[in-house]
């Protein structure tokens, strides 16, 4: 049994889909464009700092900015020095290696201490380069090339070029998974070419005025083609990242342990870098590990969980930052696949659903009614558009007339229908029980719970009639496009879940990818989010609360800043950087 | 003697045999050995309907590489899975025996990696939930049964009958609630820092196993104990004027102890049963919850591998459990 | 003898508890207590529907997370649903997967014993391999490989908890067998020339299910339990289906625990005076019929 037939199969190729799904910043949609969209070509000329200055300076913010409490200036002599930071994540990684595992959380969380990125988000939600020198497009913006920092080194101490950067590009085309994000953008042939030492060009399939955010996410975190090459014959050693961040790994044993301690050959220097080290530990149950957090022996925790956060406000000692605008819990319905091919039982269902009683016991206040996937505050949001849901005196007429059609489907007068939920979990059992007493006085539910991998399996092959799901979120719209496109819609497998297609809805999406200008591509949004609402294809519950739970001890979460003094964006769907943060006294 | 420790070796191994053989076989028979390599999709004839043309190969499209039929059709080459049960079985069989466990569709590790990793921390588990066992049957089932009949004997046969009637996972729930949430006097979830919060971090879950087996002991102890009592020569150290607690420490225990070395066996097997549910309810990260999340993950090579080892461990140690005892008492022997 | 003998002195000898000798021959107050619980149990069991008491899946039936003796009389949990209510209509399931657990285990199991017991030979040293092999799993392994790979429904669960108990229960009987086969009016019949058969129903049978009776308490009690560890693993039956075992599962989130802790505690509590009233009833009629052994 010495084949590694487990990542090479469709079944393993989308058993974490779902959590890539929810993160990667770039999953299919190459041309990204953003309300900065004009300042992009000046940032080609005098590298990133000043560039990215001037993307903040605009004012474009496209999300509320996140600080965590209490937020103070702190001389730098006050920092202290040295310390591990004792970090616990919901969940292990299968690995960490960017252009071979797919990031959820966890795996972001010590990425990140691992890798740095070549472009990433500035408080506002704007890219800036990083890694990158600049960013520059050519011939229109269907190709952009992309120039490197010089003197960047990797841990084993070799310098990164352009070899590593089209190593890493292959190494994505080649993974099955991770290039079903990146594929799709780009032609079949002549994808990138290597300019100089330190320049890729890329060519994409269409114009794109962004490609550059879409290097933000894993996509944009390069090891070493040595490394790559390595770690192609031997997956093991993905266990064992080299990247070029400020950290580097010491040990790892998955389910248990992960260290990483303080890069002394960081190319930015170590002077800002406070921490000796960090250790990843994966705690399951994330209510214990906000307990450990309170009790002190374990620094900082990442969590989604109402148990975990309520915990962690109860706490004394213990601050959380909180993000609300990223990932959106809902209900989805295969509009492909009888009964919910009809109109009228998607609405029934709408109507049968009590989201406000959902929300209040399983999120029990820690996470907005959502009505859209963008939550109020962000500027994409359509006032308008409001979920449906808790008329059930609407459901019963729908039903019947459905009924009288469509005997086959029901049964006593109720409809046939399955619910699908991914366990074992106790959180998605008790919502499959509260959805199930909501629907049946109108439905027949059998309810099913299934792995993970077969969940997400059967989602995306269309083998399904109801799910709880949780997706979207993305700082910019422009990356959901994928899942709402028509052209994926029609596949076999296709990441239009609920494979609704709508031609109007296409054009708006292809519109507002093609103009940088921020309120023409509001308003299509807006549409969109109307469109949607009336499709009936998703009722959405919450926005999903992502919260960073951490001890008195631990300084310098938000305002952490990239290589030209840029603010990072601080918690993005649980997300951050480690380089700046210090542990003083509790 | 050494004739009878060789009928015991050849029966060692045959038990050995059937027990790899069943692991093996239920995996086989009751899941699709080829649904757990290459997941579900081999199992709703996917590949007959793009064979078929009614279907087109959906990985060729996404990704313009091989398609998913081929590597279906790889993967029952390579495992042989066109071949009968029983020379699968014995291919795999050919690869432990030479250490080869497998390895993890999950991680890619080898098997034999990943339980070198989780085990120590169960075995230290259970060898701490053996000692608790010890250091609270001993004394208490002397000083019952030196009390036979009294308050405190009816006390702890109702206390150590509690304990038996009480599931595990309850108890470690119940314990959990009161020492580590409600006071936080231990720890919740382990601690791997050092080898001192190990431990502390292992108490609780340990109790919770050790006193579950500690009944077993208690009781058995007790009853060995009442029963050398009655003995001749016992009778006769009290008609030299022998205190009763002199008998009893000095001459009754130790061959009650014997009997004790019986019941270990069994009692291992109680606690790598009750370690795979308390190393969950406590957070351990042991060889127990490897086997749950490797179920839940579908990681055929860990299950099989990690069952392997523990009912190779169980066997092995009822082996010498019984050889031990067959020294001791000769009677056994000779019939 | 055979090597069989070898195989079973591993465990055999166990659970002889010696019993003093005044409660022998007598099932005592206790035992009728005992009884008393486990017959209130069933019957609330089997009457659920029909008893004056909160629909289980009725969402916020109360305020959540309510404690004892409120508006509920044994609380809420998380989602509001009546606690009473749950654990009784967790009777059934935990009741029910027990008792169909323990029934098919002693249908096969007792067979087999039997058989081996019986034909001796290489008949028993056949079997008695197979169930020594079967004894070297820890139960919660077996039946966590055998749940594993099934859907689980109320029928899979039982079944598997039956599985895990053949090996134990064909052991016991097949040491009642070879003890009454040797006795005068077994090898009378078999002088006399009665069939096989005949000499199984009419001879041995009878004698081997009184142990059996003592049998199916105390494997019902652990069947329960193991419904219990297979919830704890996610492996208990799926669905709304309530069972003790998901029940306290389901109240034993860490911060459901430490503040609502009567969730958990009320099926606990249930489960466990229900297990020991099995396991006391059992021990009385073991030591009432003086079977010195017992598989468990």
């Amino acid at each position: 049994m010495h084949v590694h037939f487990a990542r090479t199969s469709l079944a393993r190729l989308l058993a974490l889909l779902l959590a890539f799904v929810m993160i990667a910043a770039a999953c299919g949609g190459s041309d990204d464009s953003d309300d900065n969209a004009a300042d992009t070509p000046s940032d080609s000329d005098t590298g990133s700092d000043e560039s990215s200055d001037d993307d903040a300076g605009d004012g474009d913010s496209v999300v509320p900015t996140i600080t965590a409490p209490e937020e103070e200036e702190v001389a730098e002599e006050e920092i202290q020095r040295g310390g591990v930071l004792r970090v616990a994540m919901e969940a292990d990684g299968d690995g960490i290696n960017p252009v071979a595992n797919n990031f959820a959380n966890s795996a972001y969380l010590m990425g990140q201490s691992i890798f740095d990125p070549l472009f990433t988000l500035d408080q506002d939600g704007n890219w800036f380069p990083y890694l990158a020198e600049s960013a520059s497009p050519v011939e229109g913006t269907s190709s952009w090339q992309i120039t490197l920092r010089q003197g960047v080194t990797y841990h084993d101490g070799s310098e990164m070029t352009a070899d590593d950067m089209i190593a890493a590009f292959e190494a994505q085309l080649a993974d099955p998974i991770i290039s079903l994000a990146v594929a799709p953008s780009f032609p079949a042939e002549n994808r990138v070419e290597r300019i100089d030492d330190y320049t890729v060009q890329y060519n994409l399939l269409r114009p794109s005025a962004h490609f550059p955010t879409n290097l933000t996410s894993q996509l944009g975190m390069v090891p070493s083609a040595s490394y790559i090459a390595a770690a192609a014959e031997d997956p093991t050693m993905d266990q064992m990242p080299i990247g070029q961040g400020p950290f580097k790994i010491v040990s790892r044993t998955q389910d248990d342990k992960t260290v990483v301690e303080r890069n002394e050959d960081y190319w930015q220097g170590t002077d800002n870098i406070y921490l000796d080290g960090i250790e990843f530990l994966p705690i399951t149950d994330a209510a214990i590990a906000a307990e450990r957090v309170a009790a002190g022996d374990i620094d900082l925790v990442v969590t989604s969980s109402a148990d975990a956060i309520l915990t962690l406000r109860d706490a004394e000692g213990v601050s959380t930052i909180e993000n609300v605008y990223s990932s959106e819990n809902d209900i989805m319905m295969n509009t492909r696949a009888a009964p919910f091919d009809d109109i009228r039982v998607r609405q029934a269902l709408t109507y049968a659903t009590d989201r406000e009683r959902l929300s209040s016991l399983i999120n029990q206040g820690t996470s907005p009614l959502a009505d859209s996937m963008f939550h109020p505050d962000l500027i994409w949001n359509n006032p308008d558009v409001v979920q449906e849901g808790n008329m059930p005196e609407l459901a019963g007429p729908l039903v019947e007339s459905y009924c009288a059609d469509v005997p086959d489907n029901c049964t006593d007068g109720k409809i046939d229908m399955e619910l699908q939920y991914s366990g074992p979990s106790v959180t998605q059992t008790r919502i499959a029980d509260i959805l199930t007493a909501g629907w049946e006085p109108f439905f027949n539910v059998t309810e099913q719970e299934l792995l993970q991998d077969s969940h997400i399996l059967e989602v995306a092959i269309g083998q399904f009639q109801v799910v709880t799901w949780r997706q979207f979120g993305a700082v910019e719209p422009d990356n959901e496009v994928v899942w709402l496109e028509c052209a994926t819609a029609e596949g076999f497998i296709t990441l239009n879940w609920v494979r609704w297609c709508s031609p109007e809805r296409d054009e708006l999406l292809y519109a507002q990818r093609a103009t940088d200008d921020l309120d023409a591509r509001v308003e299509m949004w807006r549409e969109i989010q109307a469109e949607m609402n009336e499709s009936y294809a998703y009722i959405f519950t919450t926005h999903a609360n992502w919260t960073i739970g951490f001890g008195d001890q631990v300084n310098n979460l938000c305002g952490q800043t990239g290589p030209g003094g840029e603010t990072l964006f601080c918690n993005n769907q649980g997300r951050m950087f480690f380089h700046n943060v210090w542990l003083g006294e509790g | 003697m050494a004739r009878f420790i060789a009928r015991r070796v050849v029966q060692l191994i045959l038990v050995l045999l059937s027990v790899t053989f069943i692991a093996f076989g239920a995996l086989n028979f009751l899941g699709d050995p080829l649904v757990n390599i290459v997941g579900p999709l081999a199992a709703i004839d996917y590949c007959d309907e793009v064979e078929a043309g009614l279907r087109e190969d959906s990985y060729t499209s996404i990704n313009n590489s091989r398609g998913d039929c081929e590597i279906i059709g790889e993967a029952k080459a390579d495992f042989g899975l066109d071949k009968p049960v029983i020379q699968r079985y014995f291919t795999w069989l050919g690869n432990i025996i030479t250490g080869d466990l497998g390895t993890s569709f999950q991680t890619q590790l080898p098997v034999s990696e990943i339980i070198a990793q989780k085990l120590p921390k169960s075995l230290m588990l259970m060898v701490m939930a053996q000692i608790i066992a010890l250091a609270v049957a001993i004394p208490v089932g002397v000083y019952s049964a030196y009390r036979a009949g009294r308050a405190v004997d009816r006390a702890t046969s109702v206390a150590s009958f509690g304990l038996l009637s009480i599931p595990n996972f309850a108890f470690g729930v119940i314990v959990l609630q009161f020492f580590a949430l409600r006071n936080q006097w231990l720890p919740a979830s382990f601690d791997d820092t050092s080898i001192g919060t190990r431990i502390h971090s292992l108490i609780l879950p340990a109790t919770v196993l050790g006193l579950g087996i500690a009944a077993t002991y208690q009781r058995l102890l007790r009853t060995d104990l009442l029963t050398t009592l009655q003995e001749d020569f016992v009778h006769m150290a009290r008609a030299k004027g022998m205190t009763d607690r002199h008998i009893m420490t000095r001459h009754a225990l130790r061959p009650s102890l014997f009997s004790l070395i019986t019941v270990f066996g069994v009692s291992t097997g109680a606690l790598i049963g009750g370690s795979l549910v308390i190393e969950g309810i406590f957070s351990i990260p042991g060889i127990g919850s490897e086997i749950v999340t490797a179920v839940v993950r579908d990681d055929f090579p860990v299950v099989l591998g990690s069952v392997v080892v523990i009912a190779t461990g169980f066997v092995v140690i009822n082996f010498f459990v019984d050889l031990l005892y067959t020294w001791l008492d000769p009677r056994v022997r000779a019939s | 003898m055979t090597n069989s003998v070898a195989f079973t002195t591993v465990v055999d000898d166990i659970d002889d508890e010696a019993l003093d000798d005044a409660v022998k021959k007598r099932l005592g107050f206790g035992f009728w207590v005992a009884i008393s619980w486990i017959g209130l149990v069933s019957l609330a069991a089997l009457l659920a529907p029909w008893l004056p008491i909160a629909d289980p899946n009725e969402i916020a039936n109360g305020a959540p997370r309510d404690g004892i003796l409120g508006d509920n009389f044994m609380g809420t949990d998380a989602l509001g649903r009546d606690v009473f209510a749950r654990t009784i209509w967790g009777a059934r399931i935990s009741l029910g997967v027990g008792f169909l657990g323990i029934l098919l285990g002693i249908v096969v199991g007792g067979a087999i014993g039997i058989a081996a017991g019986y034909f001796k030979g290489l008949t028993d040293q056949v079997i008695s391999f197979v169930v020594f092999s079967l004894l070297s799993f820890p139960s919660l392994v077996l039946a966590l490989l055998i749940t594993a790979s099934l859907n689980r429904s109320f029928l899979t669960v039982a079944m598997t908890l039956g599985i895990v108990g053949i090996a134990p229960i064909s052991r016991l009987a097949r040491a009642t067998t070879i003890q009454f086969a040797e006795r005068e009016f077994v090898q009378a019949a078999r002088v006399i020339g009665a069939k096989s058969r005949r000499i199984i129903i009419k001879e041995l049978l009878p004698n081997v299910l009184v142990p059996m009776g003592a049998l199916t308490l105390l494997g019902m009690g652990i069947s329960i339990v193991a419904e219990g560890g297979l919830a704890f693993l996610g492996l208990s039956v799926e669905g709304e289906a309530i069972s003790w075992g998901k029940s306290i599962v389901d109240g034993s989130q860490t911060r459901d625990l430490n503040q609502n802790s009567h969730v958990a505690f009320v099926p606990i509590f249930a489960m466990f005076l229900t297990v020991m009233a099995l396991n006391f009833a059992g021990d009385r009629i073991r030591e009432y019929t003086d079977v010195r052994e017992t598989a468990f």
